[in-house]
């Protein structure tokens, strides 16, 4: 179906990325996995297949990659948009229309199709992918998920022969994740070819039939679905891929941390509503420990966020009360004082250098010599001393949390909050989270994490919030006796035993 | 889940209702909107006298009652009897201060109707408006960048409100006495991480865009049927019916 024979890529303004002699068949009917750590160049595969490189991100490539005989380059787009659809990895940039079914139409009605086939077709992947509810809404009323969703529906109803999907979980939610776990597995039954590129690993068990890992632009390994299996953890942590099999405790580290007893945060009765009279948070009663790393979890729209943005000054509370060691802590007060860092820390600078982000305010005043030395030793921290004059939307993904981090603990924040910060991230990078939050830990701070990510919460976090339904569902240490119940939210069980369905 | 569902709850009432209202009523065509629209501008371009001005927004009340948005259509009178009360309010006014006020208000009162049949036309799916621009040849490229304006407010919305809450988080919040006494500092802290954004999201939209064949040099066609029938003439009629009353008015005839 497609086959590579030595291609050679390189992008005119990006030095990473690169692709060097790659050799490659994929048969038709086939789900490869392609993976490797950030920026090595596994999404420009996907770039030569979609015809997006060197058609849109423009670059040098030698070799051929042709799909069923056919040399890419000499498709012509709309043709090639019928044979390969893609899905992408931010699920909120995909969309040109404002509501769901126009959207769903939209590529059929580039291709020229008949009004009847269209309709036929937006019915038909409604239907197949179990979305009927989402049509006809706004697009910017939807979850992630949903959008996601309605991301590959528009490819469905195109019906191509290949399928190329470029991170698509990296923004999704677990539950969202096991959709479309069950919608690749789907297609794979209809007989497509499928390539995926992606870092989380887990939720493709059972479903890939071929795992190709790439490094520095070179196809290094080539295994079968068995052989990947039988490599061992040590060996998938050295090439920095994240898990594949999520085995029941392997992920457990606990070193014996929580010895603290001061409260940091105290959380009394918070109760939050919508403008619209709804209820989404009820009397919560929490505290958080001097030194303690929390992991929040609940499925979406469960009021994880609104706890957050409550506690972190961004939305107002309609009753209770907020303590932080010992001193009440008013809405208007809090914002700063309880940092968060955004899943897309970008969203957090505002300035031109990295060392002028520090010391961020409406009035020019001059950095005294200390502050100057304290700077210095921060970023050496964060490893970001070498990179002092550059622009702060140059850095990479994590870089930028980092310096989000750092202007946070240079407010004197005592109580941060990180939403998402490993999704899309390589083992490596996640490494990384891991031990920046424990560095903090050290220091004292107390730190919640919103997250969805099973591998990283047990190997970072000391105990776990669940909030459903408005309300604190769980709250427990992590121990090896608590660590079925990590294991029951996120349906472990039911991934180990292989793959899951819809 | 609760919540999730009750939400779900509410949108589906909502879609229930609007395809209830929709079958009744059959909705205007988008082009037909399109004309309104025109035909607006150029009439509150030329002098109007205060009884056809209040004429016209009553009309444009009542294509929006036609259109199935009743509430909609009753905000827009509360806010405009609003604003012409308040005028009369500045011209009570002395002097100066009288004259300075009534020209804002003026240009509100003005601009008013043309707001409410860009609302109008905006009921219309995205997906009608680019058949109903078609049916009309207009060139794919301007059609194409009209549907992507159309996606772009919604999306500057949110990138605003996430900016905002990052300004506060980082001490730098964005209120009126920051934006009075800083407006320079303020503009760049909105501005440099909304444009980042919109071009990492015009970036990755195009690419999204031309994997699903949107330049393709075969004809486009739509999911959606527009019909020119019976109500747009009628409606089209009334609007044309003001403007010629207007023009003559203008030219004394009347």
């Amino acid at each position: 179906m497609i086959r590579m024979e030595d291609v050679g890529f390189s992008y005119e303004s990006d030095k990473s990325g690169c692709l060097h002699g790659i050799d490659l068949y994929i048969p038709k009917g086939q789900c490869l996995l392609l993976t490797g750590v950030s920026g090595c160049g596994k999404t420009t595969v996907t770039r030569l297949i979609n015809g997006l490189a060197p058609g849109f991100y423009e670059g040098r490539l030698t070799g051929s990659v042709k799909i069923s005989g056919k040399d890419v380059q000499e498709w012509s787009s709309h043709e090639l948009s019928g044979i390969v659809g893609s899905v992408f990895q931010n699920p909120r940039s995909q969309f040109f229309n404002v509501d769901t079914t126009s959207e769903i139409a939209f590529g059929c009605e580039n291709i020229g199709l008949s009004r009847r086939e269209i309709q036929d077709r937006v019915k038909k992947a409604a239907y197949d992918l179990n979305i009927n509810q989402l049509l006809d809404r706004s697009i910017f009323s939807l979850s992630g998920g949903e959008k996601q969703m309605i991301a590959v529906a528009c490819v469905y109803a195109l019906n191509p022969d290949v399928y190329v999907l470029d991170e698509p979980s990296a923004n999704l939610d677990s539950r969202a994740i096991e959709n479309l776990a069950g919608v690749i597995r789907m297609l794979k039954n209809q007989g497509k070819t499928i390539v995926i590129a992606e870092h989380r690993l887990y939720y493709l068990k059972g479903i890939a039939d071929r795992i190709v890992y790439i490094r520095d632009g070179k196809v290094l390994h080539d295994w079968m679905e068995p052989e990947f299996l039988a490599l061992s953890h040590e060996e998938r942590k050295e090439m920095g891929l994240r898990a594949y099999c999520l085995d029941l405790n392997m992920f457990y580290n606990n070193v014996g941390r929580h010895t603290e007893k001061a409260n940091a945060l105290e959380i009394k009765k918070l109760t939050a509503w919508y403008t619209r009279g709804q209820r989404v948070l009820e009397q919560i009663d929490f505290d958080a420990k001097k030194g303690e790393i929390i992991a929040i979890i609940g499925d979406n729209g469960q009021g994880k966020t609104t706890f957050a943005k409550c506690v972190c000054g961004l939305m107002k509370e309609k009753h209770g009360q907020l303590m932080l060691y010992n001193e009440e802590l008013p809405y208007k007060k809090r914002a700063g004082r309880i940092y968060l860092v955004m899943q897309e820390s970008g969203y957090q600078l505002f300035t031109e250098s990295v060392e002028s982000e520090l010391h961020i305010s409406f009035c020019k005043r001059s950095i005294s010599p200390e502050e100057q030395t304290r700077d210095v030793k921060l970023l050496k921290d964060l490893q970001l001393n070498n990179k002092m004059q550059r622009h702060p939307l140059s850095l990479s993904g994590g870089e930028k949390q980092r310096l989000a981090v750092a202007a946070g603990i240079l407010q004197d924040s005592q109580v941060m909050f990180f939403d998402e910060p490993t999704s899309g991230l390589d083992y490596q990078n996640m490494e990384q989270v891991s031990t920046l939050l424990q560095s903090l830990r050290d220091e004292g701070k107390t730190i919640f994490i919103i997250t969805h990510d099973y591998e990283f919460l047990l190997s970072a976090c000391d105990r776990v919030l669940k909030i459903e339904n408005g309300m604190v569902a769980d709250n427990y240490y992590i121990t090896e006796k608590t660590v079925p119940k990590v294991q029951a939210f996120f349906q472990v069980a039911t991934l180990i035993k292989g793959g899951i369905s819809i | 889940m609760r919540q999730e569902k009750i939400r779900f709850d509410i949108e589906e009432q909502k879609i229930i209702k609007l395809r209830t209202v929709m079958k009744k009523t059959i909705q205007l065509d988008p082009r037909t909107k399109i004309a309104i629209l025109i035909l607006v501008n150029i009439i509150v371009l030329s002098p109007l006298d205060f009884g056809l001005e209040v004429l016209l927004t009553g009309l444009i009340s009542l294509t929006m009652l036609y259109a199935g948005k009743p509430a909609d259509a009753a905000k827009c009178v509360i806010q405009y009897t609003a604003i012409l009360l308040l005028y009369m309010l500045v011209l009570k006014l002395p002097g100066m201060l009288a004259a300075t006020f009534s020209v804002l208000f003026v240009v509100a009162r003005k601009m008013f109707p043309v707001l409410m049949c860009a609302k109008i036309l905006l009921y219309s799916r995205a997906g009608e408006l680019i058949e109903g621009m078609q049916k009309i040849h207009i060139t794919k490229k301007i059609v194409i960048a009209l549907t992507i304006v159309l996606r772009f407010f919604p999306t500057i919305k949110e990138e605003f409100s996430c900016i905002r809450e990052a300004m506060k988080i980082r001490g730098i919040a964005l209120n009126v006495k920051n934006v009075l006494l800083h407006p320079a500092a303020t503009t760049q802290y909105i501005l440099v991480p909304m444009i980042q954004r919109l071009s990492v999201v015009s970036e990755e939209l195009s690419a999204a865009a031309i994997a699903r064949g949107i330049d393709s040099e075969t004809k486009r066609t739509s999911y959606y049927q527009v019909r020119f029938g019976a109500q747009d003439a009628l409606f089209l009629c009334l609007y044309l019916l003001l403007a010629v009353i207007i023009w003559l008015k203008r030219l004394g005839v009347i």
